[in-house]
Parts: structure tokens; sequence; C-alpha cells
């Protein structure tokens, strides 16, 4: 069951580098959309970073809350923003990728955290069901 | 056209960022709260918090881009 932050993050970080892959296989095989598929791993890069800031920012605030940090907290969202914005002037500007597929690009952390966030809400029923009928013990 | 992708540009990331700022302070402040009451409980609350907030703020970020894809059109 995933209750810690870190391997929550770690798993997101995992299933977002195989989508990277899958992509990159993608813009290897289908040339004639390496437009789209530049744009969905800029787009996938900066959803990554996206995540990893705000997994910091969450921490920070819950560690404010348990009594302990430092400092005026905030979750970030201008530089989540500015990343996101960075993005498609970066795939735009620099490599003529197309902004449709940066957008969807930075769905993908989102993504793969809502999947894995159902996935242990089911696990962890199931496993409650167990432990009241016994058969954990 | 073009005022009206402006208009589009600016009702779509104004949108995006007060259904946002309504979420977020939402989510925030009920784990905020749950910390305080059960600080044993922090890693749940906090991974909760994370997918949350994760899920509510895709919204405003894709909006931006879509406001800068009207914005290139107007």
């Amino acid at each position: 069951m995933i209750d810690n932050l870190s391997a929550h993050l770690r798993t997101v970080t995992r299933l977002t580098f195989f989508f990277l892959s899958v992509c990159f296989i993608c813009w290897a095989v289908f040339p004639a959309q390496q437009a789209w598929w530049g744009g969905l791993v800029v787009g996938t890069v900066a959803s990554l970073v996206n995540a990893l800031h705000l997994a910091w920012k969450v921490d920070s605030i819950g560690a404010r809350a348990a009594g302990g940090g430092v400092g005026r907290p905030s979750l970030g969202f201008f530089t989540r923003a500015c990343i996101g914005l960075l993005a498609v002037v970066i795939a735009t500007r620099t490599f003529d990728f197309r902004v449709e597929g940066v957008a969807m690009g930075l769905f993908v952390a989102q993504l793969a955290t809502l999947i894995l966030g159902f996935w242990t809400i089911c696990r962890r029923g199931r496993m409650q069901s167990l432990d009241e009928r016994g058969e954990n013990n | 056209m073009g005022a009206l992708a402006l208009v589009a540009a600016a009702i779509v990331f104004g949108l995006g960022a007060l259904g946002a700022g309504i979420g977020n302070g939402l989510i925030v402040g009920r784990t905020v709260e749950g910390i305080s009451r059960q600080p044993e409980l922090r890693g749940t609350l906090q991974t909760t918090m994370f997918i949350g907030v994760a899920l509510v703020e895709a919204l405003p970020v894709i909006s931006l881009v879509l406001a800068f894809m009207f914005f290139a059109k107007a």
C-alpha cells in the first residue's frame, strides 16, 4: 500500500519515464508525426517537473502543519504555470513542435497520479476486507 | 476574431484559475486540519493531498496552454 508520499512519487516517476520511452519509440517508428511526439515529450517532461515541485511543496506544508518548518507556506502554482508556459515556448519557438501535443503531455503525470490513487484506494479496501475476515492473521 | 480570441483566452484562464483556487483552498485547509488533529496520519493525508492538488491543478495549467493558443491566434 502506498501511503508514503516519496514511494507514491517514485511510482509516478517510473510511469512517466515509461510513457516517455514509448513516445521516443513512436518518434523513431512514425517520423511523419514527429512534431506531435516531440510536443508530447516536452509536455511530459514539464509535467514531471511540476509533479516533483508539487510533492516538495506538499511535504513542506505537511511538515509545517505537524509543527516543524519555517517560512510562509504556499503551493507554488505560479511556478508550475510558468513551467507549463516555458514548455510551450520551447516546443513552439525552438523545435517547432505541436502545441496540442504539449497540452496533452502536461496531463501525463497527473493522469498517472490519478490511476495510482484509484489503484491504492481499491487495494486498501481489499486489504481491509481481508483483515476484517481474519485472512491476514 | 482577434478581440474575441483575446476574450476567450482571458475567460479560459480566469475561470480555470478561479476553480483551482477554490479547490486548492478546500484541499489544503482540510489536510492541514487533519494533520493538526492526528500528526501520525501525516503520510496518508499528504499522499491524498498530493493526488487531489495534482488533479485540481492540471486544469489551470492546461487552460494556460489553451489561452496561449488563443492569444497566438488573435
